[in-house]
């Protein structure tokens, strides 16, 4: 019995097996595969009502076009066209064959021309960091032209030095961030840091409100996240704030712009910002197939969902026949002036 | 460092009493301070991150010290291991998910009063602390994982003496179970707050704390070993360990480590 009793306390140490208690692996059969892909995205997108989508019933008229025969590559187009029915940029799937995105069709104008700028209006420009900087009829220009690329305060405090030094001739800043698809949200802090105006009081400033998901229901978020910055002992951009956005303001920029827009000498010129905002998550489906969706969305602090963009101040387009101005940093450099 | 361990281990003498004696302490401990190094194959399946089962194969460095005496022993082990955990499902993608973790146990037994001619058995509990900081690219804003767990429980001990190559030496196996543990793990869809300014991921990580028992935290660590005592009153162990862990929040995680290590054991 002693023997029996080592025996057993012996092979329960020497053959331990944890797949055996652990969740069996799939067998990866298309029905699966659809079935992991509907149910992540039914738990975790968060534009199912704001979009009017009726998640289920796309289910039903999918799940029949699905049979267990079917190849990876005829799995891969059915899912691609369920997908196409949530219209959304942020969704992704990538396999080993294909990657998917969505794309928008939306007939959105450019309203940005790099080569304009660099011929008209960046003469005399310097660059520091990632800012390119000028000044353009005693108005100071600064484009910014990924929120990837890291901000230091040090190279603020030289654009800002800079303008400041000129502190008679500098009526205002144009700070333009059209095309810029953000980035690093740590970087949008650091130049809303240096909205607003010099002061020795403590300001706080409400920015955006953020609502992340907290279950899988459709409504199951949690409470709104209000951010907030507090005005710090910074030097701030001098004067009149202009800033220049498109619908290629996407991502963290189009975040930056919400937050921006709160300060009293902040206006924004252009067109509306695009989308892209929120918390993208990733998922791996049961046959290694990996995909994304947005697992959060943004409000500016009067509610407005920040998908539908930030609108500007005053809308302006932008000629695409005329290859010589640029109109929109025509009329904030007018705005700048008038202002005088 | 193994190297280093053997010939330190080999060379630095502990003052003979008897022929299984060592250097022992004044309420007559012996003491010994454990270095050493191990293969370590973990299993992980955690729903945070992938319906897949991830693995790998790599080494780990291992601390320990033991005091014991003829009625109670205590154990001191650390380990800690960073591995890149991956899978064969649709390879091409080349998924994996980086892992560090770290596992301590403090082990405290006293000898059970049973009449047993060859077995030496002992029972008293365990303290364990874990962390673990998993990241999966693959998942974008939800890559980071974090997941703690501080935990109680019940502890035995078996150790028979046997003979050796011509030395005494000790055939163990001891296994753990804990009762009560405070864990945390992410919140849904491994959410963190970068957007607000003010948030920090330390007080997220700790709120999300919560207390539970085996329906929470199921941890089963078993493990075998021979100590082979080697001239000098020092000793070498050969062991290997199975080290099962499942946590369940709103998703549950499951560990499994099968670790095979080699231990130079200083007497002091």
């Amino acid at each position: 019995m002693k023997k029996l009793y080592v025996l057993l306390l012996l092979s329960f140490a020497l053959l331990s097996c944890e797949r055996l208690i652990m969740p069996k692996p799939s067998t990866k059969t298309p029905t699966e595969v659809f079935e992991n892909l509907w149910t992540t995205l039914d738990e975790g997108y968060v534009y199912f009502k704001y979009k009017g989508i009726n998640w289920d019933s796309i289910h039903k008229e999918y799940k029949k076009k699905i049979v267990d025969t079917m190849e990876d590559r005829a799995l891969y187009d059915t899912c691609v066209k369920m997908l196409n029915r949530l219209y959304d940029p942020s969704v992704s799937m990538k396999t080993h064959f294909a990657e998917y995105h969505y794309i928008s069709f939306k007939d959105y104008k450019a309203n940005f021309n790099r080569k304009i700028l660099e011929r008209y209006y960046w003469q005399n420009h310097e660059k520091t960091g990632p800012f390119i900087h000028t000044v353009i009829d005693s108005i100071g220009y600064v484009y910014y032209e990924s929120f990837d690329e890291e901000v230091r305060d040090e190279q603020l405090d030289i654009i800002i030095e800079k303008l400041r030094l000129n502190n008679d001739s500098i009526q205002g800043i144009v700070f333009d961030i059209r095309n810029n698809r953000g980035g690093d949200i740590k970087n949008a802090y650091k130049l809303l840091q240096r909205m607003g105006v010099d002061t020795s009081y403590t300001i706080t400033a409400q920015l955006w409100k953020a609502y992340y998901k907290q279950g899988p229901g459709h409504d199951e978020f949690a409470d709104a996240q209000t951010s907030y910055i507090e005005q710090v002992e910074k030097t701030k951009f001098p004067k009149q704030f202009i800033l220049l956005t498109n619908r290629g303001t996407m991502g963290n920029a189009a975040l930056f712009a919400a937050g921006a827009k709160g300060y009293h000498n902040v206006k924004v010129y252009g067109d509306t910002t695009g989308g892209e905002v929120g918390m993208v998550v990733g998922a791996e489906l049961v046959n290694g197939w990996q995909i994304t969706f947005p697992g959060s969305y943004f409000t500016t602090t009067d509610d407005r969902n920040l998908e539908e963009g930030v609108p500007p101040f005053l809308r302006v387009d932008m000629d695409p026949a005329d290859n010589t101005r640029d109109a929109i940093l025509d009329a904030a450099l007018k705005a700048i002036h008038d202002l005088k | 460092m193994l190297l280093l361990s053997v010939l330190i281990s080999c060379g630095v003498h502990a003052q003979y009493t008897e022929d299984d004696g060592g250097i022992e302490t004044k309420n007559g401990h012996l003491r010994y301070l454990g270095l050493g190094a191990g293969a370590t194959y973990q299993v992980m399946n955690d729903e945070a991150i992938s319906p897949i089962i991830y693995s790998r194969v790599s080494a780990l460095p291992m601390l320990t010290h033991i005091k014991v005496n003829q009625t109670s022993y205590s154990e001191f082990s650390l380990r800690a291991s960073s591995l890149k955990l991956t899978h064969n499902v649709n390879k091409q993608l080349q998924p994996f998910v980086k892992t560090q973790r770290a596992i301590m146990d403090y082990r405290f037994l006293i000898r059970m009063p049973l009449e047993m001619r060859y077995f030496d058995i002992r029972a008293g509990g365990m303290l364990s602390a874990s962390f673990a900081s998993k990241n999966a690219p693959l998942l974008q804003d939800a890559a980071q994982v974090y997941e703690y767990a501080v935990s109680l429980g019940l502890c035995g001990k078996v150790t028979k003496e046997v003979t050796f190559a011509g030395k005494t030496s000790f055939l163990t196996w001891d296994l753990a179970i804990p009762l009560l543990a405070n864990m945390s793990r992410p919140y849904y869809l491994n959410r963190q707050e970068l957007a607000d300014p003010e948030n920090k991921i330390i007080g997220d990580f700790f709120s999300n704390a919560s207390t539970g028992s085996i329906g929470k935290y199921w941890r089963i660590n078993s493990r075998a070993a021979l100590l082979f005592r080697l001239d000098n009153g020092n000793m070498v162990q050969f062991s290997y360990q199975w080290d099962y862990t499942r946590m369940k929040t709103f998703n549950k995680a499951y560990f499994a480590e099968h670790i095979v290590s080699i231990l130079f054991m200083f007497n002091y």
